[in-house]
């Protein structure tokens, strides 16, 4: 990945505050939920960026906001170079066919009473492509063959598959209008680890051979390092840290990344152990933000003038940015982490 | 090896269903020693749950059946009625169940249900009861225990909650504590809190842990020995230094493969476990994982291979009819980037190796079905 490669999405400075409203007077904005607050980011052509934080970080609602599932507060989202928050009708219509979702849940993404042929022929009813009964079928079965599912079931219904093949219907159906853009929420999050497994390996292909520019939403590290090319991490509506996958994993620099990196469960055979520095507390919620650097409240390294200035993103080198006063030195991390996570060679299998 | 606080005899747990018999619980054994972690893996619906439930009594109903002994403190639990089982509840053996939205009152107080399980075990004052649920509430880490004690569940944060419920189940003293996938749906930052906790409080109490979870990532941090479930059944058991050192079943292959941190992932690869469980009630014939086993040979499919220790190590067992220096072919082929495929050959070239006699037990095999 090279940082001038095409820029297929261009996030700036985008914000969505959601207004908290009293309950006895409707419409009276008592406060508001800062679920974005001032991020900007690009995705590089045919990358896979990941997003990853805790829930209520705003990682979702970014991406419904370059989705346009949400209208933003302020900010812009620039597709191929172009504005599109201010898209309408046609216009954004034809905007749908160069982005696709999926989300966490694919039980709530497809109709129960549908069978999954016409629900992955959907989008093409939707935008009048692929018109003739039989070209559909053809087409919707090669896209059934391309995640792995067998074209002979077109007609069954999604609850005669498994979490994991109906999570593939979903992918085929976000594929069927060969968008540019690939958001996926939390895809293996409802699925156990061999379904998880088989999805992310999919995925990773589907990216390759269509080459295909994925953005990948996490609740944690332990599923982006190997398929990520970039990975951003966020708290409470902002990025604290963005850096390529490797470096994330091999020398994270803001305390909270180090936290995430810290919490992943580490086998003690691996050198795995429980000693090690927590992260104390919990998220602050949005609505009610601590002044300075959000993550002062529970930072083990914070001070004085955390708590008071709120710290840029920054470059820190080796293509790392980070919002941080006082960064994680190389022994900090060298201390506190296991070597499994972090080490050059830390993707080989157990010794 | 000190006596065991807790050993499980062959331990089998039937559903009458209208589809047939479910065999949830399939002949399982194991022990726990007193102060360690026994952590028990598996996917859902391979017996994990039942297995611990059964323990207490807690499977109950006309249409189910269990079978085995339970050896707790020189008695057998699976043999006593109850109201005795009532007394150990709780008490000696405490559980935390998997859901932690029904394992909380909403309409009561955190305190209210403390010293109710207080109280429903020892004859002590409501005064006396109320100060040991704020002893308890400050030994699981909750701050300022006096206000919280008398808090409603949603007032606290989803760490707070699973900590209340570590401290009900503490409420007794007992030596035995079962943990169903305890930290589900948490953050991993506040998962990492709450593992943290229980290894404090084991070394504190010196309590006996059986702790469940899908995720074997997540066991290997915190047993010192692990049992690996399929379809009711254990099919391998070790201290957890020798399930990294030296794997011996497939299924525990994939687990361990399905580590997204630990592996690179290749984009040729298949999965490293394919398929779905089986059905509990019409089961594989054979060796129940022979469906979806990368190394199944024809004779897999006729014979159910019993679990036996493994050549050479200590207190590690497995139930695979792959002879072992197979095993540890393949298990080296994959850690050093090997595919499946490339290794399924090893076995198509030596079509004898499934015969050998430390593997195979005669058929028809006992444990082949009801």
């Amino acid at each position: 990945m090279t940082a001038d490669g095409q820029r297929l999405v261009e996030v700036r400075g985008l914000v969505k505050h959601f207004p908290l409203t009293d309950g006895v007077i409707p419409h009276k904005k008592v406060g508001a939920v800062k679920a974005v607050d001032d991020v900007t980011f690009d995705v590089i052509s045919g990358e896979t960026l990941g997003i990853v934080g805790e829930s209520g970080c705003g990682k979702s609602t970014t991406a419904r906001l370059i989705m346009r599932l949400l209208e933003p507060t302020s900010g812009e989202v620039r597709f191929e170079g172009e504005d599109i928050t201010k898209r309408k009708g046609a216009a954004l219509k034809s905007l749908r066919r160069d982005m696709q979702m999926i989300f966490r849940d694919p039980d709530s993404s497809l109709n129960p009473r549908k069978t999954i042929g016409s629900s992955i022929a959907e989008p093409y009813v939707i935008h009048g492509l692929e018109t003739g009964e039989a070209a559909r079928k053809k087409r919707v079965q090669e896209l059934m063959q391309t995640v792995g599912l067998d074209p002979e079931h077109y007609s069954r219904y999604p609850h005669e598959f498994s979490a994991g093949e109906r999570q593939r219907i979903v992918v085929a159906r976000a594929l069927a209008l060969g968008p540019k853009l690939l958001v996926a929420d939390e895809p293996v999050s409802s699925l156990d680890a061999s379904a998880g497994g088989q999805l992310l390996r999919l995925l990773r292909r589907l990216q390759s051979e269509l080459s295909l520019t994925v953005i990948f939403i996490a609740r944690d590290l332990s599923v982006v390092r190997h398929i990520c090319d970039r990975v951003a991490v966020m708290y409470v509506g902002r990025i604290v840290e963005l850096a390529p996958g490797e470096a994330l994993y091999g020398f994270p620099r803001h305390p909270y990344t180090g936290a995430l990196l810290a919490a992943v469960p580490v086998p003690r055979p691996l050198g795995g152990h429980r000693t090690r520095e927590l992260l104390t507390g919990e998220q602050p919620s949005s609505a009610d933000l601590p002044s300075g650097c959000h993550f002062h409240t529970r930072c083990p390294k914070a001070e004085q003038l955390c708590s008071g200035h709120e710290p840029p993103l920054a470059d820190k080198g080796g293509g790392t940015v980070a919002a941080c006063h006082f960064p994680l030195t190389r022994e900090e991390v060298d201390s506190r982490l296991p070597a499994i996570l972090t080490g050059v060679d830390a993707a080989a299998p157990p010794a | 090896m000190s006596e065991p606080l807790l050993s499980v005899e062959n331990l089998r747990v039937t559903f009458d269903t209208d589809r047939g018999v479910v065999h949830a619980v399939d002949g399982i054994s194991y022990t726990v020693q007193p102060g360690r972690t026994l952590g028990i893996v598996g996917e859902s619906g391979a017996g994990k749950t039942v297995s611990s439930l059964a323990l207490l009594g807690l499977t109950p109903g006309p249409r189910s059946r269990t079978d085995g002994r339970i050896m707790f403190g020189g008695e057998d639990l699976a043999a006593l009625d109850d109201a005795k089982l009532r007394r150990v509840r709780g008490s000696d053996i405490a559980m935390i169940v998997q859901d932690p939205q029904s394992a909380l009152h909403p309409l009561h107080r955190v305190g209210a249900q403390l010293i109710e399980a207080i109280r429903i075990h020892r004859a002590v004052s409501a005064s006396a009861a109320r100060d040991r649920a704020i002893d308890l509430l400050e030994l699981v880490g909750i701050a300022d225990p006096h206000r919280r004690v008398d808090a409603y569940p949603h007032e606290l944060s989803a760490g707070m909650r699973r900590r209340a419920m570590i401290a009900i189940a503490l409420a007794n003293g007992p030596k035995l504590l079962i943990a169903d996938e305890l930290t589900a749906g948490l953050e991993v930052t506040v998962q990492a809190q709450i593992l943290a906790l229980l290894e404090d409080l084991q070394e504190r109490l010196e309590l006996a842990i059986i702790f469940i979870s899908r995720d074997l990532g997540l066991v290997s941090e915190i047993a010192d020995e692990v049992a690996v479930m399929y379809a009711g059944r254990i099919v391998e058991q070790a201290p957890i230094e020798r399930i990294y050192a030296s794997p011996q079943h497939p299924y525990t292959w994939g687990l361990l493969a399905s580590i997204p941190w630990l592996w690179r992932l290749r984009d040729d690869e298949p999965a490293p476990i394919s398929g779905l469980p089986p059905s509990l009630i019409d089961r594989p014939s054979g060796c129940h994982f022979h469906p979806r086993c990368p190394y199944a040979l024809d004779s897999h499919k006729r014979i159910d291979p019993r679990l036996r220790p493994v050549d050479g190590e200590d207190q590690h067992s497995v139930a695979c009819l792959l002879d072992a220096p197979m095993r540890k072919r393949i298990w080296e082929g994959l850690r050093s980037g090997g595919t499946q495929q490339e290794l399924r050959k090893l076995l198509d070239r030596k079509p004898g190796s499934e015969a050998t006699p430390a593997a195979a037990p005669a058929p028809p095999a006992p444990e082949a079905g009801p």
